[in-house]
């Protein structure tokens, strides 16, 4: 009976100091931690545009001895080297070629323009001439900047160089060109 | 004979007695660990991205954004989520990162998956990292976009991450 007494006391002991061992080591197993972040992303309005206007260098005759060459500004005035040009033709009074943009307001675009010659084909034919040298204005920019901003810059100008080699035949010229916008 | 018999029970029972009181030893060791702290540096944001396509962007845990089928706008904005980690120095810690993380904004809803750490003491992803004096773990993700329809704007969430010794 002692002895079965002095067990259990030790029994409970033993329980006491695991109790109190257990005890003190609790607060040492803290959860992990934790934390939070956010995340976010902006959609935005793709970008639009759309051609307002066609180029057009109106009507010319040659003159003069050497290759004939039309500058066509972004406002439409025509500088013309070796040609003579119509002042007022109507339905091909020289004009440069105008898009309206769209986007997000603010965000920043860059225009992308033919970088070599487009050729315009004679109607009813296949001779061409080349155009090149295209230029650019952005409605709030001076003339030659490529990045325009939605809002302020809501169309551009393209201007180009015609060239008319002296033996080319008359006709009606036409063409197309490609010209892209990317937001930046 | 009944005398002596009392005698042996006596010395017996002080004997076992005896051994009651005898002490054991032993060596006990414990290492007590700083604790681990967890504190976010950096939120992560994907930028501005324009929509009317379908596509991913992946934001990538040293902060490159990778787009494919979809056009990113702006030429900075987006950085990988960075958290700072504390503890007893030269210890390992694991990360626990969620699944996926859906963002939303007027009930369309945007998700990111795959998402991955990257640990300072690390030299590429994964979810285990040691503690020094400036540890951190960056995390970045993909950003799925299933539908050119969505409505611009912003679209945001918040997510949590977890560490723990290993």
């Amino acid at each position: 009976m002692i002895v079965t007494n002095h067990l259990m006391n030790n029994i409970q002991r033993l329980t006491i100091a695991l109790v109190a061992l257990t005890g003190s080591l609790s607060p040492l197993i803290a959860a992990n931690p934790a934390a939070s972040a956010t995340i976010d992303v902006e959609l935005v309005a793709p970008l639009s545009m759309a051609k307002s206007a066609d180029m057009q260098f109106g009507r010319v005759s040659m003159g003069g001895a050497g290759t004939g060459i039309l500058v066509l500004g972004v406002d439409g005035s025509v500088q013309t080297t070796n040609i003579y040009a119509s002042q007022s033709s109507s339905g091909a009074t020289p004009a440069a070629a105008v898009f309206s943009v769209s986007g997000l307001d603010g965000a920043n675009y860059t225009v992308l323009l033919p970088s070599s010659p487009v050729a315009l084909t004679k109607v009813g034919s296949t001779e061409t001439l080349n155009v090149s040298d295209f230029t650019v204005k952005l409605a709030s920019k001076v003339a030659g900047t490529l990045i325009g901003a939605i809002g302020s810059d809501n169309s551009f100008a393209v201007g180009a160089t015609l060239t008319i080699p002296q033996t080319q035949t008359e006709g009606r010229y036409q063409g197309t060109f490609p010209v892209s916008i990317s937001y930046n | 004979m009944v005398y002596i018999l009392l005698v042996l029970l006596t010395v017996l029972t002080i004997d076992i007695y005896a051994q009651t009181s005898f002490t054991a030893q032993s060596s006990a060791s414990v290492t007590l660990l700083d604790i681990l702290r967890l504190v976010k540096t950096e939120d992560m944001n994907f930028g501005r991205l324009a929509n009317g396509s379908v596509g991913s962007v992946s934001l990538s845990t040293s902060g490159e954004r990778i787009v494919n089928g979809i056009t990113a706008i702006g030429e900075s904005g987006w950085k990988p989520a960075r958290f700072d980690v504390s503890g007893t120095p030269d210890y390992e810690y694991y990360i626990s990162l969620p699944n996926e993380i859906t963002l939303e904004k007027d009930g369309n809803q945007l998700v990111v998956e795959n998402l991955v750490a990257k640990a300072s003491s690390a030299t590429e992803n994964g979810l285990k990292g040691v503690v020094t004096s400036n540890a951190f773990f960056t995390v970045g993700g993909k950003l799925v976009i299933s539908s050119p329809n969505f409505t611009p704007g912003n679209y945001h969430a918040s997510f949590e991450v977890s560490v723990g010794y290993n």
